[in-house]
């Protein structure tokens, strides 16, 4: 899977899980810049991505997340690996 | 007091002077910590190095260990953990919350602030983020590093060392600023918590029963006490350490001026919320992230029964952690069902109800909560009938004339401060030369400042 096509899969979970109409996201968009993106919504959030790409994320990367090109990097690399 | 800070003074000067000459700066800064300790409680030391050693030599049993990481891990934790049970019983036996210090008390200076650290360190190690420090030295000072042992802020090691060891470079504005962020944290404590402190334990340590507002208002008055008796000791804490050029985190955000509990737990004591989401609430969450809402729940409770333990043991303490527990499970419930109120009301209902909690958290037994919470919700005679008699006199001690001066100056300087707070922490925090900001606090101080002997930071209990 490209990094492109992965980055525009997540930023759509994203889009739908916060229902941010017409919020455009890249690679630096991070939890500051979506107010409701907090502790609570963190792991529900990331529970959706694993879903969607059906994969597993470990508890060091899930606390490590810190913008989304962090999280489509990780994808990206167990993707490739598989 | 005088004589006290006059040797802490002098102590820092010295510090400072040897730890820019020095070639080993991380030597003076171990030995000026240890020095600390000892003029404060020699036997404290003890503890200090016992548990420090401990989580060092356990840190790298857990990182070499093929087999039984978990097992150490679980088993180091549970050591440290029962000690700050042992000990958080023993300051309850003591009474040593309300009263003044006691051998107890002394021996386990900052005791909680670095057994999280410790707890923090065996989790990382334990899961893989860090491995294991190689110079028990540097782990120890990290510990024990004097600015932040006896509140905090709480910090992890590998933060820690980040702030602490890299080699330090003598700068004017360093020493400057952090002069004047320490003025800043001494004018909090010594003029505008210690003026409130009187206050606040007229309603709790007073006669009963009160009416229902001056109970309520008893909690707000401890919350504001709290609040500038702990951050003013961050403040000073941070300005020493900038002295050092060590910058370590904050630990308050205006969390007065929050709009709800959520805002409110993001900016009041930050570092010890973000121990607790790092090192409670996520790695509970993580198994049950399917579910949004229980996922969510769990880790509030869990995350706050913890925070009441750290507290201190005892129902009152409890019943703190399950108010705000209520609150936050209110609050996601109602973010769930995208229920929003105005903000002016989400700020009014946040510092009623975390001024309510605090009446759980200041209250010195059960007796006192009950008595408080019965007056509170007596609806009938919540509001004083007679307001100086009702709510004046019983907040300025029965009415003597230098109380209520003392409550009136109080009052005053209070809402001076909150109105114009987030300017005088820009400024606090600035890095240019402010000679006049300096001395017009220390006149302050000197004018307005409560000098008694036996006043403690609130949190250097816990």
């Amino acid at each position: 899977m490209e990094h492109a096509e992965i980055l525009q899969k997540v930023g759509e979970i994203v889009i739908d899980f916060f229902k941010l109409n017409g919020f455009v996201c890249d690679e630096s968009t991070a939890a500051a810049d979506i107010s409701a993106w907090n502790s609570f919504s963190h792991l529900p959030l990331i529970s959706k991505i694993e879903e969607a790409f059906s994969l597993r994320f470990s508890f060091v990367e899930v606390t490590d997340f810190q913008t989304l090109g962090d999280i489509v990097d990780c994808i990206a690399q167990k993707t490739s690996a598989v | 007091m005088l004589l006290e800070a006059l040797y802490f003074v002098f102590f820092l000067a010295l510090s400072l002077l040897f730890y820019y000459r020095s070639k080993y700066p991380l030597h003076v800064l171990f030995f000026a910590s240890l020095l600390f300790i000892a003029y404060l409680q020699w036997c404290a030391i003890l503890l200090l190095l016992g548990n420090a050693f401990f989580a060092f030599y356990w840190g790298r049993l857990i990182s070499t260990s093929a087999k039984h990481k978990q097992v150490l891990f679980v088993l180091g934790l549970s050591i440290l953990l029962f000690e700050l049970v042992i000990f958080k019983v023993l300051l309850l036996e003591d009474g040593a919350w309300r009263g003044s210090a006691t051998p107890t008390l002394m021996l386990t200076l900052g005791l909680s602030f670095y057994a999280l650290q410790h707890m923090a360190y065996l989790f990382d190690i334990k899961i893989g983020r860090i491995k294991p420090e190689e110079k028990a030295g540097y782990y120890i000072l990290s510990a024990a590093y004097f600015p932040k042992l006896l509140c905090g802020p709480v910090i992890t090691y590998q933060n820690a060392k980040k702030a602490l060891f890299s080699a330090p470079i003598f700068k004017l504005e360093n020493l400057v600023s952090g002069a004047n962020r320490f003025a800043f944290g001494a004018f909090k404590k010594l003029v505008l918590a210690d003026r409130l402190a009187p206050m606040s334990a007229a309603v709790f340590e007073g006669s009963y029963p009160l009416h229902g507002f001056t109970a309520l208002f008893g909690g707000l008055l401890f919350t504001l006490q709290v609040y500038f008796d702990f951050s003013g000791y961050i403040d000073m804490a941070l300005g020493i350490s900038r002295m050092f050029g060590i910058n370590l985190p904050e630990n308050f955000a205006l969390p007065l001026r929050a709009t709800s509990i959520t805002h409110f737990w993001r900016r009041w004591h930050i570092t010890l919320m973000q121990w607790l989401s790092a090192y409670v609430y996520y790695p509970f969450s993580y198994y049950f992230r399917k579910s949004a809402l229980w996922s969510a729940f769990f880790g509030i409770v869990l995350t706050l029964f913890f925070s009441a333990f750290w507290h201190g043991i005892g129902l009152t303490f409890l019943l703190w952690g399950v108010c705000h527990m209520l609150y936050l499970s209110i609050e996601l419930l109602a973010q769930h069902r995208q229920i929003k109120i105005p903000k002016a009301l989400g700020w009014f209902l946040t510092l009623v109800t975390v001024s309510f909690a605090n009446v759980f958290f200041r209250a010195a037994d059960l007796q006192v909560v009950y008595k408080l919470t019965t007056d509170i919700f007596s609806f009938n005679t919540f509001w004083p009938h007679n307001w100086l008699a009702g709510f004046v006199a019983v907040i300025g001690k029965g009415g003597e004339l230098n109380d209520l001066f003392n409550c009136a100056l109080a009052a005053l300087l209070v809402l001076l401060f909150l109105l114009f707070e987030g300017k005088l922490n820009a400024k606090a925090n600035s890095d240019k030369f402010s000679v006049s900001w300096l001395f017009s606090f220390l006149l302050l101080i000197a004018v307005l400042g409560v000098f008694s002997d036996g006043e403690q930071f609130i949190y250097a209990r816990f």
